[in-house]
């Protein structure tokens, strides 16, 4: 099967006072469909910018990127962002739920975007609403709902549109552990059902959710390495 | 559509949900579309709208002028013998008319009644082209002694007073103490010289004309300049007539005084006073407007900084410019159509009170309407600074998503490039309008403040002023005014 992504020698940087200062420096990597990958390293490691390179919103860098076979450095604005609502999912820190919609309509969101009709939007969302075991909160918006709930129609956004990739940022990072573990338990399943996610975590525990880790520091890939076993 | 819907009902609930903002906007947009087209309106009639009569360019008025008493600017009204001059000797106008406008007491039903009105030439109405509403004007005959008992009514007296009756033309009314037939009532609005309640004929008895009444400056004159000549052509004429006014008439110091004919068209002499000030108040309404495109365009851009973030959701859910432009545009229209819309309501209650307060400051003010094109404009000056401001989020967007703003603890109360300098740009330019407003305004009211100050050479301090119309059938003699007064005088001070 062919890899669902593949970056060769992938660069960004900033010009700063004359100066040019390197984010992301030579990334070269192949992510494969149905992988679970997960980004660690310390902070300014550049794992979110490249989180937001793989997830096509941030299109200033040089290099080679091809997501499914398709070669995204070549593609312009439009073409990107077909291939993004198309196949991407995105799950942040901070839910990033809209204010001023309720659950029902943040779920809608993507799905209007694709042009999806009146109709299967509601069919669609009202599934999601089911599969997440959310119904009850259809009608709330995101400041009556607490963080975990908040997260699990975050992460039922990310999953309506039925992406081939998610992508993760410290999913888990302003949730308490026990509802992090919930989220983490819900990829595992998202994943085992064959989508693809690629999540930024400081967590050892939330890696090892994954199947490969992917550490970075100061902008290069430094290790690669299988992900070790659950503890517990 | 469904799309479509969902972005209403979206930038509906954005706009209820910030009800400081969207109060501050859609204020700001109306109090600048109400005021702008109010002001404007106004401007349009009193200036810049021909004056109610058929070829109002031809319309002049005449006055004599003595360079030699020392008074540069000095304008005197006319002698009836100089204007049985003029009348006569003139070649370039078709007709000339005297307008003595005075104050009227009118009986009715035993009580006195006091009213504004002009005594003028028969041919005064054909002068201005206005024919009247009921019956007929004066004619030429009714300007000779013993026939001039009528009456031409204005319209606001035939409804005030006689209830709008059809049957008035032909009935006797007592004004100034005799009975005068009326013989017409005049078209709704018509009010030469303003204000006028009623006309009766201009009557000259022979001794009039008489030469030692050529110092006898107490009669406006009104002309119509023959078709085809110009204000140049008949002023060339005005020369002509007072060299031959100088020649015949050696025994009146008209030579020595350095006598001259002048004239200016109507309009000019109707608005000339309050030209500039209307002009000055104009240009400070549009700083205002100016001011208030610099503060929507403000307001959104600062409410755009905070919309950053959710525009980078959206745009990470998938969303592509266009679609976040045809959002954001959806909301801009719905506030600015919001605030032009209050602003059209805005308008007559605004015009109403300028109207009320300028009745007599201002000629011709009380005939203004809202004037469709200024409305139309400063509607689309406001709503479309509003449609683009609103758009600079968007801007933003296009140049990609800083997905720093998508992290947690990134930048979320920063604003990109564009706005930033975008803002600087306004705060300057709303600092600067409104210094200028304030130094104007700082102006205006040190004027008045002087004017207030300025010392009438007696002290107005609990005096009070009245006007008493003697009518002269009651009072033919001098002896018998000065009597009347005399006692007047004597019971007030008891």
């Amino acid at each position: 099967m062919e890899p669902l992504i593949q970056m060769r020698n992938l660069e960004k940087a900033f010009e700063a006072g004359g100066s040019k200062f390197f984010v992301l420096r030579r990334i070269t990597l192949d992510i494969q469909q149905g992988e679970f990958v997960t980004f660690m390293g310390p902070s300014g490691a550049g794992k979110s910018t490249l989180l937001s390179i793989i997830g096509m919103l941030d299109s200033a860098w040089t290099g080679e990127y091809y997501f499914l076979d398709q070669p995204v450095h070549k593609l312009n604005v439009k073409k990107r962002n077909e291939l993004h609502k198309a196949n991407i999912g995105f799950v942040f820190q901070s839910y990033h739920l809209i204010d001023n919609l309720t659950v029902f309509e943040n779920l809608e969101i993507p799905l209007s975007y694709k042009n999806v009709p009146h109709k299967e939007r509601v069919s669609l969302v009202c599934d999601v609403l089911d599969r997440f075991n959310i119904v009850g909160k259809k009608d709330l918006f995101p400041n009556q709902l607490s963080g975990g709930q908040q997260q699990l129609v975050g992460v039922a956004r990310a999953v309506i549109q039925n992406p081939k990739l998610i992508l993760a940022d410290e999913p888990t990072g302003n949730l308490h552990s026990a509802q992090g573990e919930e989220i983490m338990q819900l990829f595992k399943r998202l994943n085992e059902g064959g989508t693809t996610i690629i999540q930024v975590t400081h967590s050892e525990r939330n890696a090892t959710f994954g199947n490969r880790i992917i550490q970075l520091k100061d902008g290069w890939v430094v290790s690669e390495e299988k992900a070790t076993a659950r503890v517990g | 559509m469904s799309t479509f819907l969902q972005d209403l009902r979206y930038a509906l609930r954005m706009l209820l949900k910030n009800p400081g903002f969207t109060l501050v906007a859609v204020l700001t947009l109306a109090l600048g579309v109400g005021a702008n087209t109010a002001i404007f309106s106004v401007v349009n009639t009193v200036l810049l709208e021909p004056l109610p009569y058929p070829n109002p360019e031809g319309l002049v008025k005449i006055w004599t002028h003595f360079t030699g008493i020392g008074l540069p600017n000095d304008q005197n009204w006319f002698s009836p013998p100089e204007f049985r001059d003029v009348q006569q000797q003139n070649r370039s106008l078709s007709d000339v008319s005297v307008v003595n406008a005075g104050t009227y007491s009118l009986g009715i039903s035993g009580n006195p009644q006091s009213l504004n009105g002009a005594t003028v030439s028969p041919n005064f109405f054909t002068l201005l082209g206005v024919n009247p509403h009921l019956g007929r004007t004066f004619s030429t005959d009714e300007g000779q002694p013993g026939h001039d008992r009528v009456i031409v009514l204005g319209y606001g007296l035939w409804q005030r007073v006689f209830g709008s009756e059809p049957q008035i033309v032909g009935k006797d009314v007592v004004i100034d103490g005799r009975t005068c037939k009326v013989i017409g009532v005049m078209p709704q609005g018509f009010q030469y010289p303003s204000p006028s309640d009623l006309w009766t004929p201009q009557v000259f008895l022979p001794n009039d004309f008489a030469p030692n009444n050529r110092g006898n400056h107490g009669y406006e004159v009104l002309a119509r300049i023959k078709p085809g000549l110009s204000l140049t052509q008949t002023r060339r004429d005005m020369e002509s007539v007072s060299k031959s006014i100088i020649e015949q008439n050696r025994a009146y110091p008209y030579q020595k005084f350095g006598f001259a004919l002048i004239l200016h068209s109507l309009l000019e002499e109707t608005v000339g006073e309050v030209k500039t000030s209307l002009w000055v108040l104009m240009g400070a309404v549009g700083f205002v407007l100016l001011l208030v495109c610099a503060n929507v365009a403000g307001l959104l851009l600062v409410r755009s900084t905070a919309r950053q973030k959710e525009i980078a959701v959206r745009i990470a859910l998938g969303a592509g410019i266009r679609r976040v432009v045809r959002q954001l545009l959806t909301e801009s229209l719905l506030l600015s159509l919001v605030g032009g819309l209050l602003g059209l309501l805005l308008t007559p209650l605004l015009l109403r009170v300028i109207v009320t307060l300028s009745t007599t400051a201002l000629p011709r003010v009380v005939s203004t309407a809202i004037n469709v094109h200024a409305l139309l404009f400063t509607f689309a000056v406001a709503v479309g600074t509003g449609i683009l401001f609103g758009l600079a989020p968007a801007l933003e967007a296009s140049r990609g998503v800083q997905y720093q703003i998508l992290k947690e603890g990134g930048r979320t109360g920063t604003e990109g490039r564009t706005t930033h300098r975008l803002r600087r740009i306004f705060v300057v330019a709303e600092a600067a309008l409104a210094v200028l407003l304030l130094a104007g305004s700082g102006l205006l009211l040190r004027s008045f403040v002087k004017l207030l100050a300025v010392d009438p050479g007696f002290r107005s301090e609990n005096v009070l002023t009245v006007e008493v119309a003697l009518p002269t059938a009651k009072y033919p003699k001098p002896e018998a005014t000065r009597a009347f007064f005399r006692d007047l005088v004597d019971r007030v001070k008891r």
